[in-house]
């Protein structure tokens, strides 16, 4: 919606420990690392069966003259069997859109950490650069994520992630990658 | 001199062979092409602004665009729909700059004008005197547009004083066919919130042509994504090979229907107390046509698409049905805003109106699968005609060579229906109505 967090995580909330923020923040880095080399099928392995992917979709709006019509306005809104079929989209060479694969880099920071129930709440920020094939110049993209990874027992699985973008109107053809 | 002045009625009629299916490359790169379109559609044709559902109480607004004019479309305290060039009388500052809100009275930021929610003068921010008599603030209101319609919640506007009613150019016939996707329930359809917006590297009407009835792209470009979310392969491949007419419904509107096989259950991704009320609404012929419908796309000129289709994400899940409504909004000659909404009936369960938005998402949207595709595309298309040798050679949609005699004479509805989705008739009908405005014909 309308209303953007200044982060996901309350102030003053109990910190991790040294070795839990290392290992989550490394977690994000590799996340990093594979969408930028396109490596989709990993990163599906990181994904929880029942995960809710979002990008909300926002507005500008004048602070006197506030109004929300529609229930959570999304660019996107995914599942696990959604992002499959858009991942394996991405991959196939005989699909248009990233035949020719653009070149993409993630810088992940201001990663802010909080122990929940079952895992952690995880607030990051993300700057996306993507250069494709049809146009040379580089089109940036940052927004703040909103995450919730659950421990599976063996390893930390994505299991909610919230990608608020800072940008209402988006200043390029497709959202052909993942953030 | 103005592009009205360089470029001539004949000159820009002579773009368009109607006669040998071809079709001028300027019309995708030319900026002077570009400004005359300005000129000669967007003030003078009807221009969609918006629906009815984004501003459902007085004060509502939403800012929109009408070809390169910013406008502001409101509701005023009488429940009356208005539509007002975006821009203060006074110094020219936009009124709005937000994308949407709520408002008492419309103020200038700059020195203070107002304006009421019908467009008329309020009041200045200085006392009377100030402007010692001088001002003629009664013929200072929000610059109005001359016309202001509507058709199942969709509203439409136009600069052009001469131009005749909407029912005109959406025709009885459009409606047969529109009714089908906008009208089918007694209460119609809603809108599930504000529009995406983003920018394509393509010209405006690249994307409208393409939705008039681009049948061939669809087992090709989409040949990974179509069968992938379809019901199944078999029967996406049935719709793609089978009955898919290309229907001109009106003069400049034109539609693509893949039908399924008659053997197939009809009504693919409704649910049932949908369907019930489709047959309390709509003739027998459009019940038929609808319960066989697969995909439907359509563009009314100049730039207003809609697309509805059947998908299904996931093999545990039913497909469902989507309704996406967007236009081209011209930039400039190879830069276009897709504005896009996701529509769905009142009468739908919360639980399908959140299906079919996330189905829509999913195929035809900014992060559309499909969309994506086509982007890529027609960004090709643009990069494709940079240079003089691009612009002084011809596009090709000679097809219609071949088929323009073929009707399908008995087809159950109005207009004029060719026999397969891989005519081209339509879409160089979209362009033949270019010609027909951009040539003084109309």
């Amino acid at each position: 919606m309308s209303v953007r967090p200044e982060t996901a995580l309350k102030a003053g909330g109990q910190p991790v420990s040294d070795a839990a923020y290392r290992q989550i923040s490394e977690l994000l880095f590799h996340e990093a690392s594979l969408l930028s080399r396109h490596e989709y099928s990993t990163w599906l392995t990181l994904l929880a069966p029942d995960i809710s992917y979002r990008m909300p979709l926002q507005t500008f709006q004048h602070r006197n003259q506030r109004r929300d019509y529609g229930k959570d306005p999304a660019w996107l809104d995914e599942n696990y069997d959604s992002l499959k079929i858009r991942a394996e989209q991405l991959n196939n060479a005989a699909s248009n859109s990233e035949a020719i694969p653009s070149f993409m880099r993630y810088f992940v920071t201001n990663i802010l950490i909080e122990e929940s129930e079952n895992g952690f709440s995880v607030s990051s920020q993300v700057l996306l650069i993507r250069v494709r094939s049809n146009n040379p110049t580089p089109f940036f993209l940052s927004a703040q994520r909103s995450d919730l990874w659950i421990d599976s027992g063996n390893q930390l699985l994505l299991s909610d992630r919230a990608i608020h973008l800072d940008m209402p109107h988006i200043d390029s053809p497709t959202l052909a990658f993942f953030m | 001199m103005t592009a009205m002045e360089r470029i001539t009625p004949t000159d820009a009629a002579s773009l368009v062979d109607t006669e040998r299916g071809t079709v001028s490359r300027r019309l995708y790169v030319d900026e002077d092409l570009f400004e005359l379109e300005m000129e000669r559609i967007f003030t003078r044709t009807w221009v969609f602004i918006g629906l009815e559902s984004e501003i459902p109480e007085p004060g509502d607004y939403v800012t929109r665009n009408m070809g390169t004019d910013p406008v502001i479309m409101v509701r005023d305290n009488d429940g009356k729909i208005g539509v007002f060039h975006n821009s203060c009388p006074h110094r020219g500052v936009m009124i709005c700059q937000a994308d949407q809100g709520h408002v008492k009275g419309f103020v200038c930021a700059y020195h203070g004008w107002s304006y009421h929610l019908d467009g008329s003068h309020a009041g200045a921010f200085h006392p009377e005197e100030f402007y010692r008599g001088g001002v003629p603030f009664d013929e200072l209101g929000l610059h109005k547009v001359a016309q202001i319609d509507t058709y199942a919640g969709l509203v439409f506007a136009t600069w052009n004083k001469e131009l005749g009613p909407l029912i005109e150019t959406i025709t009885e016939s459009s409606r047969w066919y529109l009714d089908l996707l906008l009208g089918r329930t007694p209460e119609g359809m809603e809108v599930l919130g504000p529009p995406q917006r983003w920018t394509a590297e393509q010209n405006w009407k690249i994307g409208g042509i393409n939705f008039c009835g681009d049948g061939p792209h669809a087992p090709t470009l989409h040949s990974v994504i179509g069968p992938q979310i379809g019901e199944s392969t078999e029967q996406f491949m049935a719709a793609m090979l089978g009955e898919s007419p290309d229907v001109t419904i009106s003069s400049g509107q034109n539609m693509l229907l893949n039908l399924l096989p008659g053997k197939e259950t009809p009504f693919i991704g409704y649910p049932p107390d949908l369907v019930k009320l489709f047959k309390e609404t709509l003739n027998a012929d459009q019940i038929n046509l609808l319960g066989r419908m697969m995909t439907n796309v359509c563009t009314l000129f100049p730039h207003l698409s809609l697309v509805q289709a059947p998908v299904r994400f996931s093999e545990n899940e039913p497909p469902v049905n989507f309704l996406t409504l967007r236009v081209w909004q011209p930039v400039s000659a190879t830069r276009t805003e897709v504005w896009n909404w996701f529509l769905v009936e009142k009468e739908a369960s919360e639980e399908y109106k959140e299906a079919a938005l996330k189905a829509g998402l999913r195929s035809f949207s900014a992060g559309g699968t499909f969309d994506q595709d086509d982007a890529e595309g027609w960004s090709a298309t643009s990069r494709g005609l940079q240079g003089p040798i691009g612009r002084s050679l011809n596009l090709s949609f000679q097809t219609v060579v071949g088929w323009r005699d073929e009707v399908w004479e008995d087809f159950p509805g109005p207009g004029k229906t060719s026999p397969n989705m891989y005519t081209e008739m339509t879409e160089f009908e979209y362009l033949t109505e270019w010609k027909r405005w951009m040539g003084g014909e109309k």
